[in-house]
């Protein structure tokens, strides 16, 4: 599966689109690492298990959208975006999506 | 009484603390960054290149940043009269910086980063989440038997 940001993969050729394919999750820690995240947000600096949390959401989030343009019967997801929104306190979505299709060598 | 003590000893601390913190990871970026100059990240797209593509991915990295209670108590100051929040441009730099960076360090061998996006949002309470994505190339290397 070729996952990419741009347009056209260089030397493939673009034979059919599948439309657009997408992967969303939501997660969260636990209270525990909040109280943490809020005392180390008094002090300022990387927030780490925050970084790690939406490090894990993404891979997840991209883990569905692939997942969903194999089931299209793509090869390639091309023009991937992705967003983060804040939900709930704590609590981030991360949705990523993109433009499945299919694509063999020239 | 106690709370006005408390909350000087707190600005306190998270001024000193913010502010040798921030001088340590400006200066670690730039060091860095120096390493990963020649790895060109760009916001466009290349249709073509001068060596057969070998790989095609995604990579993406993010960062999430918490300014601590002075800069937000100074911000708080600084909205009363307008202007420029300095304060939180130089958070907003970093993370955005850093996310970069983490992306160049997780790919040490790739040829280009292209179509770069960059997105930021507040996470929670005053924390900044500075999202980087982009498409990885690696090359065929000189001696490969397709060239």
């Amino acid at each position: 599966m070729i996952l990419t940001t741009i347009e056209n993969v260089p030397g493939y050729t673009i034979i059919e689109h599948y439309g657009l394919v997408v992967g969303s999750t939501v997660q969260t820690k636990n209270v525990f690492v909040d109280i943490m995240a809020f005392f180390k947000n008094l002090i300022g600096g990387e927030i780490q298990s925050y970084s790690q949390l939406l490090e894990s959401s993404r891979e997840e989030a991209t883990a569905r959208m692939v997942e969903q343009a194999i089931e299209a019967g793509a090869n390639a997801v091309i023009n991937i975006r992705m967003s983060t929104v804040s939900i709930i306190g704590g609590a981030a979505e991360v949705f990523v999506y993109g433009t499945a299709v299919k694509m063999i060598k020239k | 009484m106690i709370f006005p003590l408390l909350m000087f000893i707190l600005l306190s601390v998270s001024y000193i603390w913010g502010k040798t913190s921030e001088t340590r990871h400006f200066s670690s970026l730039a060091r860095r960054e120096e390493e990963t100059k020649h790895h060109p990240f760009l916001a466009e797209q290349l249709k073509y290149f001068y060596k057969p593509v070998r790989f095609i991915g995604i990579a993406s990295s993010s960062v999430v940043m918490g300014g601590g209670l002075f800069r937000h108590f100074w911000a708080y100051l600084r909205n009363i009269v307008g202007g420029h929040v300095a304060a939180y441009e130089s958070l907003q730099e970093r993370a955005r910086r850093e996310a970069i960076l983490r992306i160049k360090e997780a790919h040490p061998h790739a040829d280009y980063f292209l179509n770069a996006k960059i997105e930021t949002i507040n996470v929670r309470w005053t924390m900044v989440e500075v999202i980087v994505w982009a498409t990885v190339i690696y090359l065929e290397p000189e001696n490969a038997d397709t060239l």
